[in-house]
């Protein structure tokens, strides 16, 4: 039980704060550190360039004063808050960000940073929206325009050897991610979903090999424990951007156990993995950006895919509702919410649509409307 | 086969009609323009409610998708948001209802409201449904989820037109290409051959009325500008609906016919000029603002964002030139052209503009629905302070005027004519 729960800690650890102890060792080591700003940009380039990747995340912010000098009120939290962090000095230890067209809001921050912000290296790449062979080529263009100006800023060669040996590794991470989620499938899952999320989260700021080995360490000894039991009803929570397990814990409280996600931060980054049989690694990479992995909502045409991944993950997971969470201004999540939520009601499927800022706020009204959706779930 | 519901045309019809008999009744004013233009916009409107009667094959299209294409092919297409943003001109409290609609659908209240609207439509049965729909990534983020959803609430098939965040020459290609398979998803569905003999014909109609409108955007540049900023909007919208069409091109001579006219007699849109708006973004289809601007304070606009697109001819030597020519011309349209990359293009476009056009102050109509431009107003402000440029930003919904009304945004910019620009 304290193994579990030492390597718990670290991995808690290190998704509740931004400079965690893995980043600072790496960069007391004299490593540089890379932000990304979502999970269709491939770590494993940047990872392969001897550089540590750090999904952007805005982990402490409270407020939004400064960003607000640049983004507006029509702007979501997630981004002005990031910002605010970014005038604060928060993202200092960066030596870089990378940016993409995710949305217009990501897209625009760019523009603010690289006017407003010294980070050394910026990068904005142009990520398809949709899955297509062509599409699939285009991102392998950005790709290799990308890893060459990491090369050209950095100093460094990223070999085809070295790709293949990351995308292995982060191959392995989302292997072990996988076996983490199978462990909730029981009747009594063996980790809440609060707990899940921070694990996963931990994966994106800390070097891969470490990580892989304490999720290791995590899987050996956490079969030996009890499950978690006692729930009122088995939760999927899908959604935009989502990185607060605080919000997860809230849920649970009230007797809801997250089970499963859509989530980047979840099952949208780590379900499927890079297919190290195509001939050339950076088309590897583009291929499971564009194609391979269920897409997000700012992938057009791509709701049926989602809603039908959706759909496997409430029969494999014994889901007995959804939580569909949407973050204010997020278009993608907006549409997408309005969808599943009359898909999932034919379906007969129980779904609550609850719209959210960055920070997890009015914690009574969320208390009142997950209880009211435990209610309903239950009384079927 | 299109079926049904279309009241809301035959609606936008009817009243283009009124508008048209009310003009040419006034012998008072030359309303030679404003009655070719509505005449043209009626003829493209009946062919929708002809289509329809008659069951064509229909095509839902997303914002700035060449029309050429469809003129070749001859299948009648519908530009919806368009569409959308003609009747918020002509009625703003029936788009309401729709805004209404879609909202009471669990739709986010902050998505854009002329997809809200246009989706209001749809559940109200009030736009003829289609047989196919061209939808993209483009011009933001709101069309493109918007987009999702018409497409689902439809069940027809759908081609998702890519565009990228860039203008090189790689883009071009790519854009190009995807103009290409969108031809082919056409051809697919309608079991019709585009003929490229008579895709070269309608495109070099086409590069004829670009022709005009360039020597058109040239004489604007005069001082006192010769006609009303109006007429830039009336452009727009002939240009998205009947571009390869002779009835364009000849709306196109009329128009340089009559710049040139009044800047050979020194004649400007008003009597005294004295002050020149550029309006920089969107411009609200409510509230008249060309004329009352022109009315109250003698101000004329002679370019806005949504004019001003580069004009690029199709090179018409070869199939792959031509849909590359097409590509380029959605790059180039309104929001496409300058949302979707860095904010350098914006910004770049708009010092050229204000100088080409030798504006007195800019005023950016921030529609609330369009979030990369709420993300880059504060670096536009930051530009027009370091230029000397007097700026209003406008925060209103630019579809839906219960928001922020017609009255509340004139008295904004009487104040900012009295401060900042006639002190």
């Amino acid at each position: 039980m304290d193994k579990k729960i030492g390597v718990l800690r670290q991995l808690t650890q290190a998704s509740h704060t931004l400079l965690n102890p893995a980043v600072k060792s790496w960069k007391e080591q004299g490593g540089k550190v890379v932000g990304l700003f979502c999970s269709y940009i491939p770590e494993e380039i940047i990872y392969a360039a001897g550089l540590l990747p750090f999904r952007m995340r805005a982990t402490g912010s409270e407020e939004t004063t400064l960003g607000d000098t640049y983004l507006s009120a029509y702007n979501c939290t997630f981004t002005r808050h990031c910002l605010d962090m970014a005038f604060r000095g928060s993202y200092d230890f960066l030596d870089g960000v990378v940016f993409f067209n995710s949305c217009d809001h990501i897209r625009r921050l760019y523009d603010i940073w690289k006017r407003k912000l010294n980070t050394p290296f910026l990068h904005l790449m142009s990520v398809p929206h949709k899955d297509g062979e062509e599409q699939v080529a285009w991102y392998r263009g950005e790709l290799t325009i990308f890893k060459e100006s990491l090369e050209k800023h950095f100093g460094v060669k990223i070999s085809d050897e070295r790709l293949w040996e990351t995308i292995s590794i982060h191959n392995q991470t989302r292997g072990l991610q996988k076996q983490l989620y199978a462990l909730r499938k029981r009747e009594s899952p063996l980790i809440t979903g609060a707990e899940a999320l921070s694990i996963v989260i931990a994966g994106t700021t800390m070097p891969k090999e470490q990580y892989n080995e304490l999720l290791k360490e995590l899987l050996d000894e956490i079969g030996k424990q009890d499950g978690n039991s006692g729930y009122r009803a088995r939760l999927m929570i899908v959604g935009s951007a989502f990185d607060d397990p605080a919000f997860v814990k809230t849920i649970e409280d009230l007797g809801g156990l997250v089970v499963t996600d859509f989530l980047c931060f979840g099952t949208g980054a780590l379900w499927n993995s890079v297919d190290e049989a195509v001939h050339d690694p950076i088309e590897a990479l583009a291929k499971y950006h564009v194609s391979d992995r269920i897409p997000c909502a700012r992938m057009v045409g791509g709701h049926s895919r989602r809603y039908g991944f959706i759909k496997d993950m409430v029969k494999t997971f014994k889901v007995d509702g959804v939580v569909c969470e949407r973050m204010k201004f997020c278009d993608f999540w907006g549409s997408e919410g309005f969808l599943l939520r009359r898909d999932l009601q034919e379906a007969g499927i129980p779904a609550l649509l609850l719209e959210r800022e960055y920070l997890l706020g009015g914690v009574g009204q969320l208390k009142t409307r997950i209880q009211a959706f435990l209610e309903t779930i239950e009384r079927r | 086969m299109a079926t049904g519901g279309a009241g809301y045309i035959q609606e936008q019809v009817d009243r283009q009609r009124s508008a048209l008999q009310k003009l040419e009744a006034d012998s008072a004013v030359d309303r030679k323009i404003e009655i070719e233009a509505l005449k043209c916009l009626i003829d493209s409107s009946e062919k929708i409610i002809t289509a329809v009667a008659e069951g064509k094959t229909l095509v839902w299209l997303t914002a700035g998708i060449s029309p050429e294409i469809f003129v070749t092919m001859d299948i009648q297409s519908l530009n919806l948001l368009g569409f959308a943003r003609t009747m918020t001109e002509l009625r703003p409290e029936g788009a309401t209802e729709f805004i209404d609609r879609a909202e009471n659908l669990w739709l986010p209240p902050q998505t854009c409201s002329v997809l809200k609207m246009v989706i209001g439509g749809i559940l109200a049965e009030q736009i003829p449904t289609p047989d196919l729909i061209i939808a993209g990534s483009h011009p933001c983020d709101s069309a493109i989820a918007g987009f999702e959803v018409i497409g689902e609430l439809v069940k027809v098939p759908v081609f998702y037109l890519d565009i990228p965040s860039w203008k090189d020459d790689r883009t071009l290609d790519y854009v190009g290409s995807e103009t290409k398979r969108m031809i082919s998803f056409l051809e697919e569905h309608t079991g019709r051959k585009l003929d490229i003999g008579r895709l070269r014909d309608v495109a070099e109609e086409s590069n004829k009325a670009e022709e005009l409108y360039l020597e058109v955007k040239e004489i604007r540049k005069a001082v006192p500008c010769p006609q009303s900023g109006a007429f830039l909007r009336m452009a727009f919208a002939i240009r998205q609906r009947l571009a390869g069409l002779p009835m364009a091109t000849a709306f196109f001579r009329e128009l340089l016919a009559d710049a040139s006219e009044k800047v050979r007699s020194k004649k400007g849109a008003v009597p005294e000029e004295r002050i020149r708006v550029i309006w920089a973004d969107y411009d609200m289809p409510f509230g008249d603002w060309y004329n009352w601007l022109e009315r109250e304070w003698g101000a004329v606009v002679p370019m806005s964002f949504s004019a001003y697109r580069p004009v690029a001819y199709i090179d018409t030597s070869s199939y792959d030139s031509m849909a590359r020519g097409l590509g380029q011309n959605i790059l180039h349209t309104g929001m496409t052209r300058l949302n979707r990359g860095p904010v350098e293009y914006y910004i770049d476009e708009f010092i050229r503009m204000y100088k080409d056009y030798k504006g007195d102050c800019a005023i950016f109509g921030g529609h609330v629905g369009n979030k990369a431009f709420w993300a880059m107003i504060r670096i536009l402000k930051d530009v027009c302070r370091e230029m000397g440029i007097p700026a209003l930003v406008i925060e209103a919904d630019q579809y839906d005027p219960r928001v922020v009304s017609t009255e509340a945004i004139r008295s904004k910019i009487d104040d900012f004519f009295t401060m900042m620009v006639l002190r």
